[in-house]
């Protein structure tokens, strides 16, 4: 239904038979469910909360919660949604908590800017070949990140997870918990106010 | 015909391919007529192309590592502090089990410290039985009789049929009566108890049939105390019904007597001479003739 942008990539069958081993007691096939979604959950996380730091530390957060359900868990919904939904409530959770927000409004001396040039080396997956198209690029996406990191958290969170994450509505409806309308019009109303930001860029 | 205002409420949703038939086919229809709105929804294209090909950030290289330290930091503080977050359904069981015990512990701690006391919280009927059941008789032999016999007996003595309550005084000895009341070994032996004494020596608890060969031992053990109050009932015309001893310690504790009424106060009297007497109030009266069971508590005894 959704021409998605980009689709799991890892296949729920391989998740299935690890999540059952773990169930069964091999506490290891944890370690290769970690593996198989760190990223996601850590790009997820890095896109919601907008800072490297935080988001690892959700992201690591959410992994533990999931390690203490994953006995209980039913593989009746997908692991991946069902990890979603534990990365956004926590994520939240920082995001409302009154020691983040604190913290949000304090400017670190050693890194005045808005951008990500912290002391945590970033990996980016891919670049491009010419130094000034590459350096064009940063600079577009660099404003598409600030234009995103402006947005409300709750119209940021359904745009990550539809435009970067590639989650159909009922996906994202069930990660966050909200109805399918509510969805659908948070994600419009939320493209609609990074297109007017974004007018002359894109 | 939907305007442009309506239509472009759509356009996120027609660009997801997430619009039913008949609202598609609306902005198809719109979209074929309207070049501002086509250009709208291609300028959504191109953000929505625009967020996907931000660069993922991938988790640092030590995730996996940070994890486990984390993990473990977590699991020492829940051993340490786990069992606050254990479930209720756990928890609870816990807690009762816990509180049965010290039930337990307390119920079975309680009688042993109140061992002389229990005495005292016998039914009336009990009692009465209980009283009668070693009795004193002119002869000043003692017989030990059954429940039907002592109800005999107290039939034949006049007491009352009715139920009695035994009056409860505490008696605290003056220090000169109370230095008497442990006799020294060289002591001579001590001059012929009251006859009734003789018989009461035994402790009630015991119920054993008196033996012979042990009078004279507990003839020369009886405190001095003992034998002023055994006096002073016999003043007051009264009748020595039990002496009670801790069963600890071997001291007398309490004086069970039988007094006419009319003798009562004679008896409070004769006490008050041997040490402080606290008679709590009584709201009873009786008639002269009738018997009243009389409990003399010694208090302040070595």
């Amino acid at each position: 239904m959704n021409g998605g942008t980009k689709r799991p990539v890892t296949s729920s069958g391989e998740d299935a038979l690890l999540i059952k081993a773990f169930q069964r007691g091999d506490k290891r096939a944890f370690d290769q469910l970690v593996i198989r979604h760190k990223d996601r959950i850590f790009n997820l996380c890095y896109r919601f909360i907008g800072d490297y730091e935080e988001a690892n530390d959700s992201a690591q957060e959410a992994f533990v919660k999931a390690y203490g359900s994953l006995k209980t868990f039913r593989l009746e919904s997908a692991f991946s949604t069902w990890l979603y939904r534990i990365a956004v409530n926590t994520c939240k959770n920082k995001l409302g908590s009154s020691s983040y927000r604190a913290k949000r409004k304090t400017v670190s001396l050693d890194n005045p800017g808005n951008n990500e040039v912290g002391a945590l080396p970033m990996e980016i997956q891919n670049g491009t070949p010419s130094p000034l198209a590459r350096m064009e690029e940063k600079e577009r996406r660099r404003l598409v990140q600030t234009a995103l990191d402006a947005l409300p958290a709750e119209f940021k969170m359904v745009v990550a997870l539809r435009d970067i994450e590639g989650l159909s509505y009922e996906e994202i409806a069930q990660v966050t918990g909200l109805n399918l309308g509510t969805v659908k019009s948070r994600i419009a109303r939320a493209r609609t106010d990074l297109r007017n930001k974004l007018r002359g860029v894109l | 015909m939907m305007d442009c205002s309506e239509i472009r409420t759509l356009l996120s949703e027609y660009l997801d391919d997430a619009l039913d038939e008949k609202a598609k086919a609306l902005a198809d229809e719109h979209l074929r007529t309207c070049p501002a709105c086509r250009e709208e929804l291609d300028s959504l294209k191109t953000l929505v192309k625009g967020i996907g090909s931000l660069e993922s950030v991938k988790a640092p290289a030590d995730f996996l590592d940070q994890l486990h330290k984390r993990m473990e930091r977590r699991s020492r503080i829940s051993e340490r502090w786990g069992w606050l977050f254990y479930p209720l359904r756990m928890k609870i069981p816990l807690q009762l089990a816990g509180a049965a015990v010290m039930a337990f512990l307390i119920f079975s701690i309680l009688p042993l410290q109140q061992a002389p006391l229990r005495l005292y919280s016998k039914s009336e009927p009990e009692k009465r039985v209980e009283e009668k059941t070693y009795y004193v008789d002119e002869s000043k032999e003692m017989k030990p009789v059954g429940r039907s016999e002592a109800l005999v007996q107290k039939a034949a003595t006049g007491g009352p049929a009715k139920d009695k309550e035994t009056r409860e005084v505490a008696l605290n000895l003056k220090k000169q009566v109370r230095a008497k009341a442990t006799p020294e070994p060289s002591a001579a032996p001590a001059p012929a108890p009251p006859a009734a004494l003789e018989m009461q020596r035994q402790k009630l608890a015991t119920r054993a049939p008196l033996q012979e060969d042990k009078k004279e031992d507990q003839l020369e053990k009886e405190p001095e105390s003992v034998l002023s109050i055994t006096r002073a009932i016999e003043t007051a015309k009264g009748k020595l019904l039990s002496i009670d001893y801790n069963q600890q310690t071997g001291r007398p504790e309490s004086i069970h007597a039988e007094i006419p009424a009319g003798e009562i106060s004679l008896l409070y009297e004769k006490l008050k001479e041997l040490g402080d007497l606290q008679v709590s109030p009584e709201t009873r009266t009786e008639k002269d003739s009738e018997l009243i069971h009389v409990r003399i508590r010694l208090i302040g005894l070595p």
